[in-house]
C-alpha cells in the first residue's frame, strides 16, 4: 500500500460516519413529524445525482485533491478563490459540529460546566487525529463504525416492546412545500455535507470506483436513518419527538426493559461522541489542506493546530445560544448550497469541457 | 529509554487529571429525591413541594434504606426546588425520583401542564416518572409514611401503579412523557392514577383508588377502581386482574374470573353525521372461585359463565365510556387520535366542533370470553 492511502472501507465508513456525525443525536429533520421518513426518502434520491457527480469529479482527475482540480481548471487566480470558499465551508462546519457536541453535552450531562473546556477536549482530540493523516482516520472509523451501528441497532431491538407502531399514521397530513422544505433540509444537512470529501480524494485509492463508494455509504445511511427515525417516532410519539432538541438521547433515556436494562442514552451520547470526532476531523484535514495549498505549502500539518484554534474561537461566537444553534439549520441549507451544489456542479462542468478539450488535442 | 518512561508517566498523569468531571458530587453530597408531591398554597401564590428523599445516612447494615420528607416553597416549581437547600446541607438530586404526585387541587385551579413541564425540560429528571394525583387535602400527605413503616413510599407507590394492570387492574399507569403526548395529542385529555390514605390493619397507608379524568390539562373528575378497569379494558391496557359474577341471581358474586390476556380493538364509522366507535374485546380467563359449584365440566355451563362475563363487560365498558361523554366530556379514550390517523379528512371535518361530537358519539361494544380453565378443581 503507497504511503498515505486509504482502503475502501476506510473511506466509506468514514463517509457513514460522517454523516452520523451531528445527525444521530440531533435527529434527522422532524419537521413534518410521523411523516418524516418520506422527506428522508427523497433527500436520499435527492442526494444520489449529488453524490455521482462527486464521484465522477474524482474519476475525471483520479488521486487529487479538489484543490488540485481547481487549479488546474481555472488558474491561479479563480483556483484559489475556489479553494478559499471551500476551506472556508470546511472550517465553518467544523466550528458547527463542534458546537452542536457541546451544546449537546451542557444540556444532556453538565448543565454547569462551561462549554469551553468541553470544546478544548474535543478539538484536541480530533487536532491529534487530523496530525495524524487520513489514514488513523480510516481506521478509527472502522474501529468505531460496527459500535454505532451496533449501538442503533440495540436501541432500536429494544425499543421494539414499548414501541407504537400507530404513531406512523396518518399519512398525507403535510402539504407538498412542508415535505419539500424538510427533504431540502435532510439533504443539505448531513448528505450533501459529503462534499467535503473531495478533498481527501487524493487520499483514495486509484482502483476504488467513487460512484461505489459514495453510494454504498449512502445505502447504510439511509438504512439507518431509517431505524433512528422509526425507533424514536414509535417510542416517543409525534409530539414529543418534535418538542425535543435530542430525541435519540430522549428516546434512549425512555427505553428500559424491566429494571436492569434501562438509562442507556450514554450510548447515544458516545454515538455521538464516535461519530462527531469524524466529521470534526475530516472537517479539519479538508480545511488544513485547502489553506496549505492556498499559500503553497508542502506539508498541511503545521496548520492544522492553528486552525483548530480558529475553528474553536469561531465556535464560541457562532451563536448566543442553544435555540439560535437550532434556528439556524432552517438557514443552513441555503447557506450551504453554494458549496454543496453550485461549486462542485461548476467544477463538473469545467471539468468536462477540460477533458474534451485535451483529448481534442491529442487527436489534432 | 527514558524519555519513553517519562512519556508514559505524563500520559498516566494527564489522564487521571482528565477523568472526573467539573459537576463532580458524591452520593454523600447529594439529597437523593424519590417522591415528588405538587401542592398550591393559594393564600401566598405560592409552589409548595414536598420531596422524599432516601436516607442514607440513617441506613443502618440491616434494616431497609429509610427516607425522610424535605418540604420547600418557591415561586414555580424549580424556585421551589432550589429552595429547600435553604434548609438543607446537600442539593436536591432528581434523577432517581420515581413518583411524581400532584394536589387535587393544584390540577383544578392550575391545570397539571404546569406541574409536568419542568420535568421534563429538565436533564435531570426522567420521563419515565410516574404520575399521580392525590384525592386527598394535599398531595404531600401521600408521600407520608406511618411511623411503624419502614422502606420508601415512593417506590411502594410506584410498585403499586405499575404492577397494576396486570394484577388487580384498578387503575391506570401513567409516565411523565405519556402525560405530555396524551395533552398535546387531538384529544387534550388526560387521565392520571388517584390516590388515597387508607387503613390497612393499625396503619396509615396510600392506596390506589381508581383514576382522575382530565379536560384538558384541569381535572374534570373521577372514576372508581371498577370503572378504571372498564377504562383500561377500552383502551388495550389490560394485563390481567378479576372480574366477579353473580351466577344465581343472588346479592353476592359467586364466580370469579382471573384475565390472563386481553385484546382490544377499536373502530370507527361515519353515517349521516354521527361518529360511531365499536370497541371489541376478547379476554382469556380461567374461574378461579366458584363457590355454588357450578359443574364446570359441563359445556353449557361454560358457555352460560362466559355469555354472563361478556354482557357484564359490555355493559360496563358502555356504562364508563357513557359517563366520561356525558359528564366529564373528556376524551380519555383517545377516539379523537384513532379518527385523526385513520381518517384525516374526517379529522379535519369534525376538529372544530370535536366537544360535542365526542358526546355524541355512539358506542358499541362487543365481547368475547373463553375460559381456558378451572384451576385444579373441577
Amino acid at each position: 500500500m503507497k504511503k498515505g492511502k486509504v482502503t475502501f472501507n476506510q473511506v466509506m465508513f468514514s463517509i457513514v460516519l460522517f454523516n452520523f456525525g451531528s445527525s444521530v443525536v440531533m435527529g434527522v429533520s422532524t419537521s413534518v413529524g410521523q411523516e418524516a421518513w418520506i422527506p428522508i426518502l427523497l433527500a436520499t434520491l435527492a442526494a444520489i445525482p449529488m453524490f455521482l457527480i462527486y464521484g465522477r469529479i474524482i474519476t475525471m482527475f483520479p488521486e487529487k485533491d479538489i484543490f488540485d482540480i481547481t487549479d488546474i481548471l481555472f488558474g491561479k487566480i479563480c483556483g484559489k478563490i475556489c479553494i478559499a470558499l471551500f476551506t472556508w465551508y470546511a472550517i465553518h462546519l467544523c466550528a458547527l459540529v463542534l458546537r452542536n457536541f457541546s451544546e449537546f453535552t451542557q444540556i444532556s450531562a453538565m448543565p454547569e460546566t462551561p462549554q469551553l473546556p468541553i470544546m478544548i477536549l474535543m478539538i484536541l482530540t480530533t487536532i491529534y487525529m487530523a496530525r495524524s493523516g487520513v489514514r488513523t482516520l480510516g481506521k478509527w472509523s472502522i474501529a468505531v463504525f460496527f459500535f454505532v451501528v451496533f449501538v442503533v441497532l440495540f436501541t432500536f431491538v429494544t425499543s421494539i416492546p414499548q414501541a407504537k407502531v400507530d404513531d406512523l399514521l396518518p399519512i398525507g397530513e403535510h402539504t407538498g412545500a412542508q415535505f419539500a422544505e424538510s427533504t431540502f433540509q435532510i439533504f443539505s444537512f448531513p448528505y450533501a455535507e459529503t462534499v467535503i470529501f473531495l478533498g481527501l480524494a487524493g487520499s483514495f485509492k486509484k482502483n476504488d470506483s467513487p460512484y461505489k463508494l459514495f453510494l454504498y455509504a449512502l445505502a447504510i445511511i439511509l438504512v439507518v436513518f431509517l431505524l433512528v427515525f422509526f425507533r424514536n417516532l414509535t417510542l416517543l410519539g409525534p409530539t414529543m419527538m418534535r418538542a425535543n432538541y435530542f430525541p435519540s438521547y430522549v428516546t434512549a433515556r425512555i427505553i428500559g426493559i424491566s429494571d436492569f436494562l434501562a438509562r442507556i442514552e450514554s450510548t447515544i451520547s458516545s454515538n455521538f461522541l464516535f461519530a462527531g470526532i469524524v466529521k470534526i476531523t475530516v472537517c479539519l484535514l479538508v480545511a488544513s489542506k485547502g489553506l496549505a495549498s492556498l499559500f503553497g505549502l508542502k506539508d498541511y500539518r503545521i496548520l492544522v493546530l492553528p486552525l483548530g484554534m480558529f475553528a474553536m474561537a469561531l465556535c464560541c461566537i457562532l451563536y448566543k445560544n442553544t435555540m439560535e444553534m437550532f434556528a439556524f439549520l432552517k438557514y443552513y441549507p441555503y447557506y450551504a448550497f453554494p458549496f454543496q451544489v453550485i461549486l462542485p456542479l461548476f467544477i463538473w462542468g469545467c471539468g468536462e469541457l477540460y477533458l474534451r478539450r485535451q483529448k481534442q488535442e491529442r487527436n489534432i | 529509554m527514558a524519555k519513553r518512561l517519562l512519556v508514559c508517566l505524563l500520559y498516566i498523569l494527564v489522564a487521571l487529571g482528565l477523568c472526573g468531571c467539573w459537576n463532580y458530587r458524591g452520593l454523600d453530597q447529594v439529597n437523593i429525591v424519590v417522591g415528588i408531591a405538587v401542592d398550591f398554597d393559594k393564600e401566598n401564590n405560592e409552589y409548595k413541594m414536598s420531596y422524599e428523599v432516601a436516607d442514607l445516612l440513617t441506613a443502618e447494615k440491616r434494616s431497609n434504606i429509610g427516607s425522610r420528607i424535605i418540604t420547600s416553597e418557591g415561586k414555580n416549581l424549580f424556585d421551589a426546588a432550589r429552595n429547600a437547600k435553604k434548609k438543607e446541607l446537600n442539593r436536591l438530586y432528581f434523577g432517581s425520583s420515581y413518583v411524581l404526585v400532584i394536589s387535587q387541587q393544584f390540577a383544578e385551579k392550575e391545570g397539571i401542564f404546569d406541574a409536568i413541564e419542568w420535568f421534563l425540560r429538565d436533564g435531570e429528571c426522567r420521563e419515565t416518572m410516574c404520575v399521580a394525583l392525590s384525592q386527598e387535602d394535599t398531595a404531600a400527605v401521600i408521600l407520608k409514611k406511618d411511623e411503624k413503616m419502614s422502606g420508601i413510599m415512593s417506590s411502594i407507590i410506584h410498585e403499586i401503579i405499575t404492577k397494576d394492570k396486570s394484577v388487580t387492574a384498578s387503575t391506570i399507569h401513567m409516565q411523565l412523557y405519556d402525560i405530555y403526548n396524551m395533552l398535546k395529542s387531538k384529544g387534550n385529555a388526560a387521565i392520571l392514577p388517584a390516590l388515597r390514605k387508607t387503613k390497612n390493619g393499625d396503619r396509615e397507608v396510600t392506596e390506589a383508588n381508581g383514576s382522575a379524568v382530565f379536560k384538558g390539562d384541569k381535572l374534570a373528575g373521577f372514576l372508581t377502581p371498577e370503572e378504571s378497569r372498564y377504562v383500561l379494558f377500552a383502551e388495550d391496557k389490560l394485563e390481567g386482574g378479576i372480574l366477579t359474577l353473580d351466577m344465581l341471581g343472588r346479592e353476592t358474586d359467586d364466580i370469579s374470573l382471573e384475565i390472563f390476556r386481553s385484546d382490544t380493538k377499536k373502530s370507527f364509522s361515519y353515517q349521516q353525521e354521527r361518529l360511531k366507535v365499536k370497541i371489541e374485546s376478547s379476554i382469556d380467563v380461567s374461574v378461579a372461585e366458584n363457590h355454588e359449584e357450578l359443574d364446570l365440566t359441563n359445556e353449557e355451563v361454560i358457555k352460560r359463565i362466559e355469555e354472563a362475563a361478556e354482557v357484564m363487560i359490555e355493559e360496563k365498558i358502555k356504562a364508563v365510556v357513557a359517563k366520561v361523554q356525558q359528564e366529564y366530556q373528556a376524551d380519555i379514550f383517545n377516539f379523537s387520535d384513532m379518527v385523526y390517523k385513520r381518517d384525516l379528512k374526517l379529522w379535519e371535518e369534525l376538529e372544530p366542533h370535536w366537544d360535542e361530537v365526542f358526546s355524541n358519539i355512539e358506542i358499541e361494544v362487543s365481547s368475547k370470553v373463553h375460559i381456558v380453565n378451572s384451576g385444579f378443581i373441577k
